[in-house]
């Protein structure tokens, strides 16, 4: 009997081993049991204990800010690699509407996320994830490519990433210049932080409440930066409960003026199920500035070689796939579906409530 | 049809075509009629295939002549007073064709007119000469650009045909990239944007190896095809020949040439590069042909009052010695990118005073040559190197800025006084060059401004601001102001009154 249960125990520790290692081989796993103690994700990056504030949040919410912020990080990095199709639509105030897309591929370099958080076969300083860009559209930047590696940061390491761009006139490699992180991504209105370099751990994060996002439950988080020259003053995101997904997120000057609203649509890939970002559209409320990113033609977990995000593979211009299923071209702006609206002040709601 | 006629009607055709198709009416979304007719049909029959070209259109107008200041050192353009110092229309296709995996054909057709001689006072006044060097845009050698065969296997990459190669990594000089020749029909403009289109692609064959992944690269070059620097005839407005004219008192013999079927006359080449962590370096040689050739005194004839040189222009042989490397380290929470450079010639011949004058003097005296060993040149080894650094700034809360700090330094070993320029005064041991420049995207991201300033240990200043604006997807208007500042004798003083320009460009790509 003993043995037995030793037997199904054994068989339950593989089936578990298998499931972790499989979140990065084939199918995504809520955040919540891919890092197990929630500990790990409250308090990531040294912190040393739970403020009152955030032992108020557990009592109440469950989590705390930073820990939701945390299972919101990991969606943001599905499987062991991917490969997938941007499509950038930039509209300016006068209404002109200019496009760009390209080719991406990123890798993962740590085993899985509370590896990561855990600091389990990855340190400060590593290599976190590599991408390779390839530009096809407008037909002036074909060819323009670009391999890129960000690393972990943390304590007396700051570095974000290492580039090196390849230059369809110039014909030649570069080494890339990091960007500041409040500069635009090519040009758009989306900031280098917004998009990929901002941290959670970056953050102090507080609940503000429960609100509804297009009929989905969020938790609303208002996060402010901890450097306090930051170029936003607050974030205020409501981030779906169940799965972790930020649906909609309002960004304050340092004037503290809203400025910025950004809207995403997740959607689970099939046949893996990760949660990617289908859409990501921002609206620039002083400027009317718009930009919206669409992703598309997700490709999970192929296992891709060192080679492919290696200079060596830039002056090959290589377009390395034909995107499947392109979206249709919008060139007017009656075309694109309404710019995201102002959710509202959640804060100041829930204090006048208060 | 005169070339003027010609011009105009293909500029005409240029935007009839970029505009046949209604622009939406919000969108200002023009259609994109090469990719509607030739490339979408084409890449759907084939689909292997892929194609991308351009057109493009650059007109530059010489500052001082549209304000009808009166040139005063009188350079020779054969009677005319011209103004538009570049009138040139490109049209670019590139292919690429997948014959299997990892295996493709591709190459580029590359089309020139360039019309400013036509446009300022007609053919039938410029020499003939310069008119056969004008066959040469319309030459197959020169619209067959690019032709060659990428074979890509296991650790080996192999590209085999007709190309430009490019070593090192600087931007704004050359330093390593030096392998391929250049067209320097205007020698004042080498604007990085005009480097494609500049580099003179030969035939060659480039096999790199990497034995460790990206860490280590080895790449040798073989090639046989020699091209020298194509230089523009004398009367071209901004040509070397005219800027720096042949005294009469010398005569061109003949020039002498590789022969690009005898392999010990073919170049080789040689770069290895490291990648450890953040540092990006590599090293290089490359058993090059001086792509200028040298001149040397064979003969000095004539009577004593009037002696003639008769001068031997000969391609020699360097040994180039390449170094570059690349950091990015983060400073105070700024991300820096410092990048060094540099290019050893060993064995560069170098024009000395002294030899000519007492060659020339010799005769004067003794109405015979005497100092037959006096041939006006020396070799030398001459060291360039350059330090560049590379920031994004916020500048007064706006963001997006870039900042380039660059150095350029040239160093002479066994320097005398007696060493000058093949185009310019003498010789310093020490050269030195700084420059700054800044760059920003504006106006809903459209439009780039950029401006930098060039300056020259002598005291003169070179500078260039542009702005560029993307009107649609494939259309891209740009202008520029080339000026320059300096004493008659100095580099950039020399091209103060030729080389101020306003340039102006619409590029259609599809």
């Amino acid at each position: 009997m003993r043995s037995k249960r030793r037997s199904v125990i054994l068989f339950e520790t593989l089936f578990l081993l298998a499931m972790t290692s499989s979140l990065y081989g084939g199918q995504w796993i809520n955040p919540k049991d891919v890092i197990k103690d929630p500990n790990v994700a409250r308090l990531n990056h040294n912190k040393q204990g739970l403020t009152k504030q955030e032992s108020e949040e557990v009592n109440r919410y469950g989590h705390t800010g930073l820990e939701v912020m945390t299972y919101l990080d990991c969606n943001a990095m599905p499987g062991k690699d991917s490969d997938y199709t941007q499509y950038m639509i930039q509209v300016n105030s006068w209404g002109h509407i200019t496009h760009r897309k390209q080719l991406v591929k990123i890798k993962y370099y740590f085993k899985d996320y509370r590896a990561l958080l855990a600091r389990d076969g990855i340190q400060i300083g590593d290599v976190e994830y590599k991408r390779h860009f390839f530009n096809f559209h407008p037909p002036r930047t074909k060819g323009r490519a670009g391999v890129m590696r960000h690393y972990v940061r943390g304590e007396g390491f700051n570095k974000i990433e290492d580039g090196w761009s390849w230059d369809n006139k110039l014909r030649k490699i570069s080494k890339s210049t990091t960007r500041n992180r409040t500069d635009s991504y090519v040009n758009s209105d989306v900031t280098l932080d917004d998009l990929q370099y901002r941290e959670p751990w970056e953050e102090n994060h507080r609940i503000l409440g429960i609100d509804n996002f297009k009929d989905r439950e969020c938790f609303v988080i208002e996060s402010i930066n901890k450097d306090p020259n930051y170029y936003l003053s607050k974030r205020i995101i409501w981030v779906e409960k169940e799965n972790f997904l930020d649906l909609h997120i309002e960004e304050y000057d340092r004037k503290g003026q809203l400025f910025k609203v950004i809207d995403k649509d997740w959607a689970q890939e099939k046949p893996w199920n990760y949660w990617v970002v289908r859409s990501w559209d921002t609206f620039n409320l002083l400027t009317k500035y718009r930009t919206i990113i669409l992703y598309y033609d997700w490709v999970f977990d192929q296992d891709f070689s060192e080679r492919e995000f290696s200079q060596r593979e830039l002056p090959k211009e290589n377009l390395w796939r034909r995107p499947k299923d392109p979206p249709i071209s919008v060139n007017r702006v009656s075309d694109l579906p309404p710019p995201p609206k102002v959710k509202g002040d959640f804060g100041e709601r829930v204090e006048n409530q208060g | 049809m005169q070339p003027g006629s010609r011009l105009w009607l293909s500029f005409v055709a240029m935007l009839t075509i970029l505009s046949s198709e209604t622009p939406s009416s919000v969108g200002m979304e023009l259609e994109n009629p090469f990719q509607t007719f030739l490339v979408r049909p084409l890449v759907e029959s084939f689909p292997n295939l892929e194609l991308r070209g351009s057109l493009t259109s650059e007109t530059d107008f010489l500052l001082h002549n549209i304000n009808g200041e009166a040139r005063s050192r009188g350079f020779d353009f054969r009677g005319d007073n011209p103004t538009i110092s570049r009138s040139e229309q490109i049209f670019e296709l590139k292919y690429k064709y997948h014959l299997a995996k990892g295996m493709s054909l591709g190459g580029q057709l590359d089309f020139l007119y360039e019309a400013s001689f036509a446009l300022d006072g007609g053919a039938d006044r410029r020499p003939r000469k310069a008119q056969n060097n004008f066959e040469y845009f319309r030459s197959f050698k020169r619209w067959f650009r690019e032709f060659f065969l990428e074979v890509h296997r296991g650790n080996w990459d192999f590209v085999v045909g007709k190309q430009q190669l490019v070593w090192g990594r600087i931007d704004t000089v050359r330093m390593m990239d030096q392998i391929q020749p250049r067209d320097i029909r205007e020698f004042h403009d080498d604007a990085t944007d005009d480097w494609e289109f500049t580099r003179q692609p030969t035939w060659m064959a480039v096999v790199r190896y990497w034995p460790l992944g990206e860490t280590l690269g080895l790449e040798f070059l073989f090639k046989p095809d020699f091209e020298p620097d194509y230089v523009a005839p004398a009367g071209w407005l901004q040509s070397m020949r005219t800027i720096y004219p042949l005294p009469r008192s010398v005569r061109i013999l003949d020039i002498d040439r590789p022969e690009d079927t005898d392999p010990s006359d073919w170049e080789y080449g040689f770069l290895t590069t490291l990648l450890i962590g953040s540092w990006d370096m590599g090293l290089s040689y490359y058993y090059a042909w001086d792509k200028s050739p040298t001149s040397f005194t064979r003969r000095i004839t004539g009577s004593p009052g009037r002696p003639l040189s008769l001068v031997e222009q000969k391609h020699t042989r360097l040994h180039k010695l390449g170094s570059y490397v690349n950091f990015s380290p983060s400073i105070g929470g700024k991300e820096w990118t410092f990048r060094w450079e540099s290019v050893l010639d060993v064995n560069k011949y170098l024009p000395t005073r002294a030899e000519s004058r007492s060659r020339t003097n010799a005769f004067r005296r003794t109405g015979r040559d005497t100092l037959s060993g006096y041939d006006g040149v020396t070799k030398r080894n001459q060291l360039q190197f350059s330090l560049n650094a590379d920031t994004a700034l916020n500048i007064a809360r706006t963001t997006d800025w870039s900042l380039t700090l660059q150095y350029l330094g040239t160093y002479t070993f066994g320097h005398d006084n007696d060493l000058f320029g093949r185009s310019s005064g003498a010789i310093e041991k020490w050269w030195h060059a700084a420059s700054w420049s800044i760059s920003k995207p504006f106006s809903g991201r459209r439009g780039m401004f950029s401006t930098g300033l060039t300056w020259i240990h002598d005291g003169n200043f070179g500078s260039r601001t542009k702005v560029s604006w993307d009107l649609t997807d494939y259309l891209t208007l740009s202008a520029a102001v080339r000026w320059f500042s300096g004493k008659d004798d100095d580099t950039y003083g020399v091209l103060e009154e030729i080389g101020d320009e306003i340039e102006t460009e619409i590029s259609y790509s599809f």
